[in-house]
């Protein structure tokens, strides 16, 4: 096993073997190596520990049931990593809590430049500040930016265009520069 | 014209040409760069337990569940290809049996003793049908189950090919055999369960 943290984490083939033939211990060790990761990319996209906990418990079924499919085309871990996203937009939609964009909203053009600093380099709480987010935005930002999805990957685990990914993304861009602008301002009045 | 925020976001082949020649978009690009080394820093969050356990419960719950499913399924095939196996059989013995009048009648020791076979073969497989109500997952019962089946077919055969009686009695016995077994399987199973 590597010494990389949360999905970046790489696991044997042996293992996944073993895992196919479904050892238990097999999957115990798989449960142990990616269950925080699982866990955090889930709590960061849904915002609930309890409701995070148990896409956890459900994800881990799915590969359960599942793993016999899993050809080492690619990464374990980001096979894992998409059961994991697929189950919480599953839990999203089923909140309704992801929203639509219409056709006007996605033509309308954002004219700020939003990339002129790294502005978030101030920031010391960036959990704090993705909290700023609707559950939808928040969770683009954190499959393109964090968890190195692109927009079709994206768009696919929404059934919605690329144009929708983008749009959201930019468009969270935006506000959490906004929240840091402001953050800034309110700051430099309470130090006058 | 410069790249606009989505393009900046994730670049494409045409992009990546803009960027060779425009300064002003790869500063911008060098800027995103820095943003995510940022994101990076996000803590890990940790589990607040280990739920290994309970989530290998769920997923043993629900392979007996699946299991005790595909049993149920496996039942219903069973009892409908047993009971269309008997109707067929004894269609097959009706249409052998020697037509019979007051006027013909003729002892026959053997014909007598084949008829008891059957019938009693008939009672037995009525009485193992309405005991057998519960899931088939005795590994022991879908074997002997097999074994009945290959007779019934090893019967139509015979019936078909007018064998002697005497082949046709020792089939007879056989299958009587096996339905007792299977009888007394599901007498053990039940006394299991209670």
């Amino acid at each position: 096993m590597s010494k990389n943290k949360g999905f970046q984490q790489e696991i044997s083939t042996e293992l996944i073997r073993q895992a196919q033939r479904k050892d238990m211990n097999a999957f115990e060790q798989i449960y142990v190596t990616y269950a925080d990761a699982c866990y955090g990319l889930a709590l960061r996209i849904c915002g609930q520990p309890a409701v995070a906990e148990d896409i956890v418990q459900e994800s881990f079924m799915k590969l359960m049931n599942r793993i016999d499919t899993y050809r080492a085309d690619g990464l374990f871990a980001g096979w894992l990593s998409k059961i994991v996203t697929y189950e919480t937009i599953n839990r999203l939609k089923a909140n309704n809590k992801v929203y639509s964009l219409t056709e006007e909203q996605m033509l309308a053009e954002e004219a700020v430049d939003l990339f002129d600093c790294n502005w978030l380099e101030a920031c010391l709480d960036l959990d704090s500040l993705l909290d700023n987010l609707s559950a939808t935005a928040r969770a683009v930002f954190i499959l393109h930016e964090v968890e190195g999805f692109n927009h079709k990957e994206i768009a696919d685990f929404f059934f919605r265009t690329e144009s929708f990914s983008k749009v959201t993304l930019s468009r969270a861009y935006k506000l959490l520069r906004d929240v840091v602008a402001t953050a800034e301002q309110e700051s430099k009045y309470a130090l006058k | 014209m410069h790249l606009n925020n989505e393009q900046l976001l994730e670049l494409d082949d045409t992009a990546k040409l803009h960027l060779t020649g425009c300064s002003d978009c790869r500063n911008k690009v060098k800027n995103i760069a820095n943003l995510r080394m940022g994101l990076t820093k996000l803590p890990i969050l940790k589990m607040p337990t280990n739920n290994w356990q309970q989530t290998k419960q769920a997923y043993l719950l629900q392979l007996k569940e699946q299991q005790a499913e595909k049993n149920n399924r496996d039942m219903k095939l069973w009892r409908a290809g047993a009971l269309s196996m008997a109707a067929s059989l004894l269609i097959v013995v009706l249409w052998g049996m020697p037509k019979l009048s007051v006027n013909s009648y003729v002892p026959l020791t053997k014909e007598t003793q084949l008829s008891q076979l059957i019938a009693h073969n008939q009672l037995l497989q009525q009485e193992f049908s309405q005991r057998a109500t519960t899931s088939l997952d005795n590994v022991y019962l879908v074997q002997l189950n097999e074994e009945l089946s290959n007779i019934d077919k090893a019967l139509q055969q015979a019936y078909a090919e007018s064998v002697s009686n005497k082949e046709k009695e020792q089939l007879w016995q056989q299958r009587h055999k096996v339905i007792g077994q299977m009888l007394l399987a599901t007498e053990q199973q039940k006394t299991i369960t209670i």
